[in-house]
């Protein structure tokens, strides 16, 4: 059996942290932390809290029974997948933090016996070339919509509609290469990070992709979305999936119809004429180029289904409403375009600026949720209420009341 | 009660540092102790009586100690299985089982499961709440029916702490 220092020294040469910074965190001398480390030394409640926390590791991983636990440890899958967490101490820091909030949430499930991470279906399959990812995943598309009564419509919050099926979201800081990850790890269930610093516009689509992986790919542990994987089918699935969850097919047609476009340059009309008992055809020319699509109707589609001027561009050219010189025209004023979204105001779906608005904040808000109503049902107590506030950086004495009162109902 | 050792909880702690009436803890025949995890929680989500409570500390009317017993990290770690304590309850119980100490604690409801869950239910766990604490100090006559009406009403209308009487007088 591994006795305690042992796994104190294992657990911080595994995040690479040294003693030194480790004694400095705790306002202890390095030897302090050397003597812990080999036994020399006891170790208090608080300082071992302290580590834990310091290692991204639950209290329980120094139990000594612990090494019963089979599973690979999720730092350990996250660091193989992301390695410049391993570089960048700001992102290790940032995503441990997430996925520590990931884990009380899935504590605080299990304890109310909610599971819900059942509740997207598994759509994983076979793709042999570039076809089946991107029918796959139109196609997957197209059920989701259906089986979460989206209808056509644009989709308000995504982070809102992928929490509702149990999977957790979260924005936070990530390397840039990165838009975004999907995990699935027995210690917090299904999550989905994507990249903080991208723009709403963007990190909705990232969003949709890493749903996709989610629907997909679930058995992977973490799959990555990064520009030099693009090319893989997964990555090209989940593309077409998120294009597609966004502007569904259909409702780019009403769109485009209530714009007076899209029609096609000749339509042959048939009518019955009741007094011959005969049918009179007749053949409608809309005025010529009246049915173009031009940079106006591409901002307001992507207006509408609040997603970027350039995917709107290729979600057209994918549904045949734009052909390939089109496309290229289209593309060209993107610029234009932009700064036509930008004189209408609407600068939720363009993706610069200095700063990118604050991430979603549907983790945060559904885990206050969860811990008030564990505290509710007498599942969690005081302390840990006041413990989950303060990861959520709210005020502990405003979160033990708003509980307290909601226990009083 | 019979004097002894009280471990106390942070929600207890709470209650007399925000009445600034820290002396009423050093006149309860116990004595109590805090654990450094509780003294934590008290700086980190209670800013405010910091100074309160490091005044109490000095003025020895408790006393906050270092938990490194083997047997307490042991418990500690085992009631952290399935987090349902904070780590503040979680130390304070550990001494309490391990010491055969009273825990001073407000809210016990997710006690009995977090016990249950890491297989600590045969151990004896006696509890006292703030209400205990003063019936103790007016059963000794350190103070009045009058004065702990009125700490009650000052609980009850400043500081968002309700007991379920309207007077001492109800249960003396």
């Amino acid at each position: 059996m591994i006795n305690l220092g042992e796994r104190l020294r294992t657990a911080r040469e595994r995040r690479g942290i040294s003693q030194q910074a480790v004694a400095e965190s705790l306002g202890l001398p390095r030897t302090a932390v050397t003597n812990m480390e080999t036994g020399k030394r006891t170790v208090s409640t608080l300082e071992l809290t302290r580590m834990a926390e310091l290692y991204g590791q639950p209290s329980t991983y120094f139990l000594a029974d612990a090494d019963a636990v089979n599973e690979e440890d999720i730092s350990v899958v996250l660091h193989r997948a992301v390695p410049e967490m391993a570089e960048r101490p700001e992102i290790d820091q940032a995503v441990g933090h997430i996925v520590d909030l990931c884990r009380e949430g899935a504590a605080l499930r299990e304890m109310l016996n909610q599971t819900t991470e059942q509740a997207a279906p598994d759509y994983s399959n076979r793709m042999n070339h570039v076809g089946d990812a991107i029918r796959q995943g139109q196609l997957v598309a197209q059920e989701e919509r259906r089986r979460l009564g989206l209808g056509n419509a644009p989709i308000g919050s995504l982070a809102d509609v992928i929490t509702d099926q149990g999977i957790w979201t979260a924005a936070t800081e990530l390397p840039d290469s990165l838009s975004g990850f999907f995990v699935n790890h027995p210690s917090i269930g299904v999550a989905i990070l994507v990249n903080a610093q991208h723009w709403p516009v963007r990190r909705r689509f990232s969003y949709a992709h890493e749903y996709a992986h989610a629907l997909f790919d679930r058995h992977a542990p973490v799959t990555t979305t990064r520009q030099e994987n693009s090319s893989d089918l997964v990555e090209k699935r989940a593309n077409a999936f998120a294009a597609a969850f966004l502007m569904p097919a259909e409702g780019v047609v009403e769109q485009l119809t209530q714009l007076d476009k899209g029609r096609p340059s000749r339509l042959a009309e048939v009518i019955f004429d009741v007094a011959n008992n005969a049918t009179m055809e007749t053949e409608i020319r809309p005025r010529p180029g009246s049915q173009a699509i031009t940079y106006q109707d591409v901002a307001a589609l992507a207006r509408h289904f609040g997603v970027s001027y350039e995917a709107t561009v290729w979600r057209l050219k994918s549904l045949g409403h734009i052909n390939h010189p089109e496309t290229d025209n289209l593309i060209q004023k993107k610029e234009i375009g932009k700064r036509y979204i930008k004189l209408l105001g609407f600068l939720d779906i363009l993706d610069e600026g200095e700063t990118a608005p604050p991430p979603e904040v549907e983790l945060r808000n559904e885990l206050t949720r969860l811990a008030l109503e564990a505290f509710r049902q007498g599942e969690i107590s005081r302390g840990r209420i006041a413990e989950i506030s303060r990861k959520l950086t709210i005020n502990p004495e405003e979160m033990i009341e708003l509980a307290e009162a909601a226990r009083g109902d | 009660m019979s004097s002894g050792i009280v471990v106390a909880d942070t929600s207890v702690l709470v209650n007399f540092l925000r009445i600034d009436r820290m002396d009423l803890i050093g006149l309860h025949p116990a004595t109590f102790i805090a654990t450094e995890h509780v003294g934590t929680e008290i700086s980190d989500a209670y800013p405010d009586q910091q100074v309160r409570y490091s005044a109490a500390l000095e003025a020895q009317l408790l006393s906050e100690e270092r938990i490194d017993d083997p047997t307490e990290l042991d418990i500690f770690l085992k009631l952290s299985r399935h987090p349902r304590l904070g780590s503040g309850e979680r130390s304070a119980i550990a001494v309490a089982l391990n010491r055969g100490h009273v825990l001073a604690i407000d809210d016990n409801r997710a006690i009995n499961k977090a016990l249950h869950e890491a297989g600590l239910t045969g151990m004896n766990l006696p509890i006292i709440r703030t209400q205990d604490i003063v019936v103790a100090l007016i059963q000794t006559e350190a103070l009045t029916v009058e004065a702990a009406d009125a700490i009650l009403t000052d609980w009850a209308g400043n500081h968002r702490f309700r007991l379920k009487i309207n007077s001492f007088t109800e249960i003396i």
